[in-house]
């Protein structure tokens, strides 16, 4: 009787096992076998894998569908977290279970650097040739673009393309007008006019507790223009030293620490979450924070719902060493491909890409479908509900895009005259504005295994500097022991050399 | 005397100052504590349009399901609810069935090659290959992007394992025996004196297992490829933890973030089982561990 019972367990928990093993493998077989005749019109089919931005898109929804039709193409996207791409793409590599295709957003990350001088990717500067075959690379990409995807002159990526303006100093144009504060051109008078700000009681609550410039951290970027940190700077050994140990970058935090101790900045900035900044703002307890431009549009709306009239305006605020403008690279990473796929199918997926290149994708991209994702009021596409939840940053993961100066201007939602006006207001920025050299060009193996070890400390110390935890004179000493270490140093003259290859491409 | 007799009720509760202290300490403890949870769960029943951050409040200014029905009608989190339970009610079975029938054949000293056996488990627990070999060796048996991939490789472990064997050793062997006398073979041992006396471990392993699996972020991350697998937390995470590249600089794009009082709720929701199972249970937690523990 026993032994019976023995086995029926046995073959219970077998069969429990088996069914349980099949019904979690079956989704992930697909029927590979095409039939030889249709072959020339059958989809391309490839995998992808891309980093996900939002909720995980359904490939069968409408603007999927689309997409995959008009490319003709049946896409497996594998889609990871963008905040754990970096680590799951690193196991991918490194184990060898490169999808056919990679859209890697972080163009100098070192496993991706490993795994190109590893022969994990197609070289594909012979296919590109003289992009004759390739008419939408050719005329719809960024400045330079393929100098951004480029290990010691040979092209491994088409782009992702996205603008180069992108980011601005908002600040609240109602209540610059309340106070009769012409719009402040310099960073003192963006100061002063901040001071203004804070002293008045512009909410009514009776007390003063207006952010001036609010961040979540300390707001390196774009203020980084005006004090010369993305200048090239040398040091004695000809080294090109990276942004945030130039004698600018301690320029601009000694000025933050100033407009801290002002009060112009939020007490507790260092502990203030992004997603709570954004709050902040858009629900008017700060005058000014530094975001994409293209957000105006959603946020004054939303501002509108408490306090009427609100109006926000990007500042081109002239520094002590320039214009405090910084812009994109255009490439905002890149698709490679792996070595494993076959020659032929190489061609075809860069022919691919090149069509995710052309206008009519990008728009769709953009926009999605006509009155299914946007409606034409005026001459200008205003996405629907479903255009907002099916069109966004996840949607425009798996094509090239052709290159918009605009991009990230234009809000999607916004009239044309709304979306014209902010042309005007930061056209400027694209003439004058600094890429940061750091951000996606220049390559130093030994800054990718050097730098992690000093990040965090370098965050913490340039916050404490702002908020007078320590003297400005222990951050200077602090930055001078971080440019004098030799693994920074060796990696500065990397960074000369590869700043060096970058201009004679 | 009112006075008086409030004294000697504190006498005769033989409540001392030092206990006042204590007292006074620990409700601090508690009320630090709680007060997050709180926090969470007011948040999460808040309207979304009367939200202001870093403004704080024990109760919502205006009550609303709002983010409840929010989440619970999105796909994904039905999805990643379906793959959690499943590998939370399979995985614990399977991680009970074993961790106690190897943890009972390791209690025999008598088994043959038992200290061979005794030192590959113990070898586990000194010595970690890391996650790169393990991803290789999930991958190339076929598990990638398959639930099992995370039931199967940590069907028990060495602590469990040691743990388990060390309370079934202190079972004593006269049972077993009368038991084999009245015409039991090993396995009738097992299910019939063994289990039914293993009660309290069983209970106190299956919350642990069962915690464990509801959990499960890092290894789900890595392993699944398929969104509509992605189990409870890794979604969570998704939704919660800011991206990586914010905002420009890092030349890149933004991640769509839903309010915080969406995210608060999708919190209140992957705790609630846990939080409602967990008192029942843990009677049984604290017993069974300490079981294993006595015996070393």
């Amino acid at each position: 009787m026993n032994s019976k019972w023995v086995k029926n367990f046995s073959i219970s928990m077998s069969v429990f096992m088996l069914t349980g093993m099949l019904s979690g493998c079956n989704s992930s077989k697909s029927v590979s076998g095409t039939n030889e005749k249709d072959k020339s019109n059958a989809p391309l089919e490839f995998k992808m894998v891309a980093a996900l931005y939002s909720d995980p898109p359904s490939l069968s929804d409408p603007f999927w569908t689309e997409w995959q039709k008009k490319t003709n193409t049946k896409l497996d996207m594998e889609w990871i977290p963008s905040a754990d791409f970096q680590t799951k793409y690193s196991l991918m590599l490194n184990s060898g279970n490169i999808p056919e295709v990679s859209a890697v957003p972080d163009l100098r990350s070192p496993t991706l650097i490993t795994g190109i001088q590893n022969g994990a990717f197609w070289d594909i500067t012979g296919f590109l040739g003289d992009l004759s075959e390739y008419p939408n690379f050719k005329k719809n990409l960024a400045p330079d673009a393929f100098k951004y995807l480029s290990l010691d002159k040979k092209i491994y990526a088409v782009p992702r393309s996205r603008s180069r303006m992108d980011g601005g100093i908002k600040i609240r144009q109602d209540w610059l007008d309340k106070l009769n504060i012409p719009a402040p051109k310099t960073l003192d008078e963006y100061e002063a006019a901040l001071k203004k700000i804070v002293s008045s009681d512009l909410d009514g609550n009776g007390k003063k507790d207006t952010i001036g410039l609010l961040s979540s951290s300390v707001p390196t970027g774009m203020f980084d223009a005006a004090f010369g940190a993305l200048d090239p700077y040398n040091n004695a050994e000809g080294g090109l030293v990276e942004t945030r140990l130039t004698p600018g970058y301690t320029d601009m935090i000694e000025w933050f620490r100033k407009l801290y101790s002002e009060g112009l900045m939020a007490k507790e900035f260092a502990s203030i979450k992004d997603t709570q900044a954004i709050e902040l703002f858009t629900t008017g307890t700060a005058a000014s924070y530094t975001r994409s431009i293209w957000w105006d549009y959603e946020w004054e709306k939303t501002l509108n719902k408490t306090q009427p009239g609100a109006k926000l305006v990007n500042l081109t605020l002239q520094g002590p060493k320039g214009p405090a403008v910084e812009l994109n690279t255009g490439v905002a990473g890149g698709y490679y491909i792996s070595k494993k796929v076959p020659e032929e199918k190489v061609k075809k997926i860069l022919k691919y890409f090149d069509q995710t290149a052309s206008t009519e994708l990008n728009d769709l991209g953009y926009y999605g479908i006509k009155d299914v994702h946007y409606k034409e009021v005026d001459g200008a596409k205003i996405l629907t509900a479903q255009g907002i939840k099916e069109v966004n940053v996840t949607s425009k993961g798996a094509g090239v895009l052709a290159y918009s100066k605009w991009g990230k201007v234009w809000s999607a939602s916004a009239p044309k005259a709304y979306n014209d006006a902010k042309e005007k207001e930061v056209g400027i920025y694209d003439e004058v504005g600094k890429i940061n050299l750091f951000n996606n060009t220049l390559i130093s193996t030994t800054w990718g295994q050097t730098w992690p070890k000093f990040d965090d400390e370098f965050t913490a110390m340039q916050t404490k500097a702002v908020v007078g935890q320590i003297s400005m004179a222990e951050f200077k000493t602090y930055v001078k022991k971080l440019n004098d270490n030799p693994d920074l140093q060796k990696a500065f003259k990397e960074f000369a050399q590869s700043y060096k290859d970058f201009l004679s491409k | 005397m009112k006075g008086g007799d409030l004294l000697s009720f504190y006498k005769a509760r033989h409540l001392t100052i030092g206990d006042y202290i204590n007292y006074t300490l620990l409700i601090i403890v508690s009320l630090i504590c709680i007060f997050p949870f709180i926090y969470v769960f007011s948040m999460s029943f808040t309207a979304p349009e009367v939200y202001v951050p870093l403004k704080f409040s024990l109760l919502p200014a205006k009550w609303s399901l709002e983010s409840y029905k929010f989440i619970l009608s999105s796909n994904s989190f039905i999805n990643s609810l379906n793959s959690t339970l499943f590998i939370t009610v399979v995985g614990t079975c399977l991680n009970l069935v074993f961790t106690f029938t190897a943890a009972y054949g390791l209690s025999k000293k008598a088994m043959p090659g038992h200290s061979l056996f005794m030192k590959a488990v113990v070898f586990t627990l000194v010595f970690n290959a890391g996650i790169l070999p393990a991803y290789i060796l999930v991958k190339n048996v076929g598990l990638l992007n398959s639930l099992w991939s995370l039931i199967i490789p940590g069907l028990t472990n060495a602590w469990s394992l040691i743990v388990v064997k060390s309370f079934m050793e202190s079972i004593p062997p006269e049972l077993e025996e009368s038991a084999r006398i009245d015409g039991c073979n090993e396995i009738g041992v097992f299910f019939r004196i063994i289990i039914p006396l293993s009660k309290a471990s069983l209970a106190a392993f299956a919350l642990f297992f069962a915690v464990g699996h509801w959990n499960t972020y890092f290894n789900a991350m890595i392993y699944l490829t398929d969104t509509k697998k992605w189990t409870l937390q890794v979604l969570i995470k998704s939704m919660i933890i800011d991206s990586g590249s914010v905002g420009f600089g890092g030349g890149g794009d933004e991640t769509i973030l839903p309010q915080e009082t969406i995210k608060m709720a999708a919190i209140i929701l992957s705790i609630l089982p846990i939080l409602v199972v967990y008192p029942f249970v843990q009677k049984y937690f604290a017993q069974g561990v300490m079981i294993g523990a006595i015996k070393g």
